[in-house]
């Protein structure tokens, strides 16, 4: 996204006609930082000044709009994302061995990124398949019955990618 | 609001209010308090905290008052047990998530949470109690922020964004969200100023000052109301005092703005660098004395000196009080026989005394107050929280601003203020004339204003004429605008109720500074509208009502005859030389008073000089005889505002210092030297100042025809802030680290 050239009104669209100056900028925001963050993977720091200094918002609410998204990341993402569904069925069936193992295997703590940013540890609250429990996600694809071997084949997928 | 009157009953209370009117302030103004933790006076509603609930007639459930306006036939209980029971629950929830520290808290008394527990009677929370354990930010030295203390009311965030510092936000979302920076940051490494708006506005313990800890319960505290003088906003404080020592300086109206130096500089007053005592200097170095050997060896002096009066100078800065300006002058004029009497107002404004004189015969206020205006035209001013220069009035306009006031800014340069500008003019440099001119004959040849809405002045009829044949291309060519912009900003001023008009160094330092002064007042009567001329010094206005300068006479009198049957003595006749020839050098003797300007390597000015200073600074190393003054916080007396009127200065503790004011000092040498002044304490000064200097009451203004001129020049308003503080002007880059080290001396 090139921050220093953005047409609001394009931007915006249609709505932009029932909307005043401060109305488009701030509406902007979301729309942007879904931008910046689907090119680089996070929101950094340069990048959101550069955004509020174009939209004249200031920092603060930059900030306070974005923290309000669980959506939204601050610091930089693994180039693979685990999330380890800790919901009752996976609880009950052993989401709590999975994380450790993972936890012991990479060096981070839940919601922290490997220092060579090749993975993030996460947890998600149940991904729909408790049948399947324990359940984690590697990106976009669900492992389920998570066993001793499922768990070496998500650690060598992790370091394959 | 409106001005349509509505009836309404509140409590059983039938009442009259402006329709529209919010619903928590209406009900105030009738003493019926509506409990709140979230609301600011003469702010929206946001009802974040939804303590204000009260029953309203017709309506399903009870509603947040602050987010209702009045309106006719309203019914409403404001105190029924339902309305108790639901704001029980309310703190209730609040306690679930706050400490219960009270017995140590420094909030205790003043705390809003404590009170309403108090008055509904909550003990602790029925949910138990959950804590965060925010980390604590104490990375600076004049604000700590204790997050786990927060309610999440908003307050805070508010006024800061309202005054355009928009440093506080709320961050994440829920039960977790967080007042807090961006980042999270600790406070000294974003753009905060540490006004302490946020320190004011916290209803708990959340916000504080640093070091505030265990330095007396708010109920030990004895409170003074006076006025700081450390800049020429010369802001209301309150000034907190527990066994002679300033614990804190608040602002005394809620939601109003002081800046940091009027709320932290108070370590000032026991810095390294306060003088204490008498010195004098002797085998060139500075040695203490007493006061009697002090007087003596400078009435000696001045007695010899007086021989020459045009070689004598008294020289103040333009935050002394209106006392020690008239009795400074008097010694001049009085005892010593010369006009050479000055402040430093001269430095940076030639302008504003010769062209009130001119057009009011006296330094004329505003009637209006600037939370009234709904159109603010700023004229060569750069007021800048940031740069801290005039940082209240830059928080004042852009919270007027940010409230829906319009703001024209007329400056050649990109100043801070014009990044909220509704019109920022960019004329070309010196030619403000041009640019009002332009202004005037747009509004009159589109018959923008009507005649009613003129202020009264003599000869207005001739400005109006003048400005309906002027060429209005030609002005604008000349100023350097495009018509387009003159018209835009015309039709704003067009559309405003009340207009103020603020204007400080940037024309009144200029060699046109007076014919713009005038022009800026002819635009004003024009228009209905105020005009606020700003010093760099708290009383300028003062200062030259009661006579510290050479070109005018105590009260702006037009001769002496008055001055010289109540004096008992002729006055001289001779023209006297202002500040800068002063400051210059080559006089035989020069009384200072206060903080000059002066660079470091400054050379003494005179033969033989005087400084009666709080603090050592450039001017006083230079001195022969060093005298201890009463610092801000410690004067008495008054001043006069940036709206002419006059403030009261109430010395909030003892001197730090064997101090003695400079009007005492004036007194003491005038008897000295044989003179019989009848001065023994403060008020025998006052009621001669309200005898021979008070500026006339009421009078009407005169216009005058101003033709367009190119200025030149910028006095000192190019080196910035005059505020001062442990003694020297300040570099605004270096006032924290200045602060922080008063903090820790």
């Amino acid at each position: 996204m090139d921050l220093k050239n953005i047409d609001i009104n394009k931007e915006i669209g249609a709505v932009g006609d029932v909307l005043n100056q401060e109305q488009k900028t701030k509406g902007l925001l979301i729309h942007a930082f879904q931008k910046l963050q689907s090119e680089m993977n996070y929101l950094p720091e340069e990048a959101l000044k550069a955004l509020g200094e174009k939209l004249n918002i200031p920092m603060s609410f930059v900030y306070s709009t974005a923290s309000f998204y669980k959506q939204f990341y601050f610091n930089p993402r693994g180039k693979t994302i685990v999330k380890v569904c800790t919901g009752t069925a996976c609880h009950v069936r052993g989401a709590g061995e999975v994380l450790s193992e993972l936890k012991e295997e990479f060096g981070v703590e839940e919601g922290e990124t490997t220092e060579d940013l090749s993975m993030t540890l996460e947890t998600v609250g149940c991904v729909g398949c408790c049948g399947l429990a324990p359940v984690a996600t590697i990106n976009e694809d669900v492992i389920g019955e998570i066993d001793d071997e499922r768990i070496n084949e998500i650690i060598q997928s992790v370091k394959e990618a | 609001m409106s001005d349509k009157l509505v009836t309404m009953e509140i409590d059983g209370l039938t009442v009259q209010f402006p329709e529209g009117m919010n619903l928590v302030d209406a009900a105030r103004s009738v003493g019926i308090n509506i409990p709140n933790l979230c609301h600011l006076e003469h702010m929206r509603g946001v009802g974040a905290c939804r303590m204000c609930v009260v029953e309203v007639e017709g309506m399903r459930a009870p509603n947040t008052a602050c987010t209702m306006k009045t309106k006719e036939g309203m019914k409403i209980k404001t105190d029924s047990e339902q309305i108790k029971d639901l704001r029980r629950m309310v703190i209730d929830l609040i306690l679930s998530m706050h400490p219960l520290d009270c017995m140590t808290c420094p909030k205790a008394g003043v705390c809003w949470l404590q009170d309403l527990a108090y008055q509904l009677d909550v003990k602790d929370s029925a949910y138990g109690r959950k804590s965060f354990d925010f980390e604590i930010d104490d990375s600076n030295g004049f604000i700590e922020r204790d997050p786990n203390y927060c309610i999440l009311c908003g307050k805070c965030v508010r006024v800061c964004t309202a005054q355009n510092t928009n440093i506080l936000e709320f961050m994440g979302r829920g039960v977790g969200s967080k007042v807090t920076t961006e980042r999270d940051k600790p406070l000294n490494e974003t753009d905060c100023t540490f006004c302490g708006s946020c320190l004011d506005a916290c209803p708990v313990n959340a916000i504080l000052e640093s070091g505030r800890r265990l330095k007396g319960r708010e109920w030990e505290l004895f409170k003074t109301d006076t006025v700081c003088t450390l800049c020429g906003a010369a802001c209301p404080i309150d000034v907190s005092e527990k066994d002679g020592k300033v614990v804190k300086i608040t602002s005394p109206k809620p939601n109003a703005f002081i800046c940091a130096a009027g709320r932290f500089s108070y370590d000032s007053l026991a810095a390294k660098n306060r003088v204490t005592t008498p010195m004098i200097r002797s085998n060139g170095e500075l040695k203490e004395t007493s006061w009697v050997e002090a007087i003596k060896v400078i009435s000696d002096k001045l007695a010899s000196a007086r021989s020459n009066p045009a070689k004598v100078g008294i020289l103040a800065s333009a935050a002394v009080t209106n006392e020690d300006a008239y009795m400074l002058q008097k010694l001049g004029r009085a005892v010593i026989g010369t006009n050479n009497v000055d402040s430093t107002a001269s430095l940076y404004d030639t302008s504003t005394v010769p062209a009130y004189q001119k057009a009011f015969g006296k330094i004329a206020g505003a009637e209006r107050c600037i939370t009234e205006a709904d159109l603010i035209i700023v004229l060569g001013m750069n007021a800048s929280q940031w740069s801290r220069t005039l940082p209240a009035i830059d928080a004042k306009i852009r919270k007027q601003v940010s409230g829906g006031a319009k703001l024209i800014v007329l400056d050649p340069a990109e100043i801070k203020l014009a990044e909220v500008a509704t019109k920022h003019l960019k004329l070309a440099e010196g030619t403000d004339t041009s640019a009002l001119a332009a202004l005037m004959a747009v509004l009159v040849k589109e018959k923008l204003v009507n005649k009613n809405r003129a202020n009264k002045a003599k000869g207005l009829a001739d400005v109006r004429n003048a400005a309906s044949s002027s060429d209005v291309a030609a002005l604008c060519a000349e100023a350097g605008l495009s018509e387009e912009d003159v018209k835009e900003a015309a039709e704003l001023i067009a559309k405003s109720k009340v207009p103020m008009l603020f204007y400080s160094t940037g024309v009144s330092a200029k060699d046109n500074g007076v014919d713009t002064v005038l022009q800026a007042l002819n635009l004003s009567a024009l228009i209905g509208g105020q005009v606020l001329p700003v010093g760099l010094e708290a009383n300028m206005a003062g200062v030259a009502a009661m006579g510290l300068s050479p070109l005018t006479l105590p009260g702006f009198a037009a001769d002496g005859k008055k001055l010289a049957k109540a004096w008992k003595t002729d006055l001289p006749e001779a023209a006297g030389i202002g500040a800068r020839e002063m400051l210059n050098g080559g006089l035989d003797f020069l009384y200072g008073v206060g903080d000059l300007p002066v660079s470091e390597g400054y050379e003494k000015p005179a033969e033989f000089v005087v400084a009666h200073v709080t603090h050592m600074n450039e001017f006083a190393k230079t001195a022969d005889v060093v005298l201890p003054s009463p610092a801000f916080v410690e004067q008495e007396g008054s001043i006069i505002n940036y709206y002419g009127r006059m403030k009261m200065l109430w010395s909030a503790v003892e001197p730090a210092a064997d101090v003695m004011a400079p009007w005492q000092m004036a007194a003491e040498l005038a008897e000295s030297l044989g003179y019989k002044t009848k001065v023994d304490i403060l008020d025998d000064v006052t009621e001669e100042v309200e005898k021979l200097a008070l500026p006339p009451e009421k009078t009407t203004q005169t216009t005058s025809v101003i033709t367009p001129s190119k200025g030149t020049g910028s006095g000192l308003a190019a080196s910035g802030s005059m505020m001062t503080l442990s003694g020297s002007v300040i570099d605004a880059s270096k006032v924290s680290e200045l602060m922080r080290q008063a903090v820790t001396a």
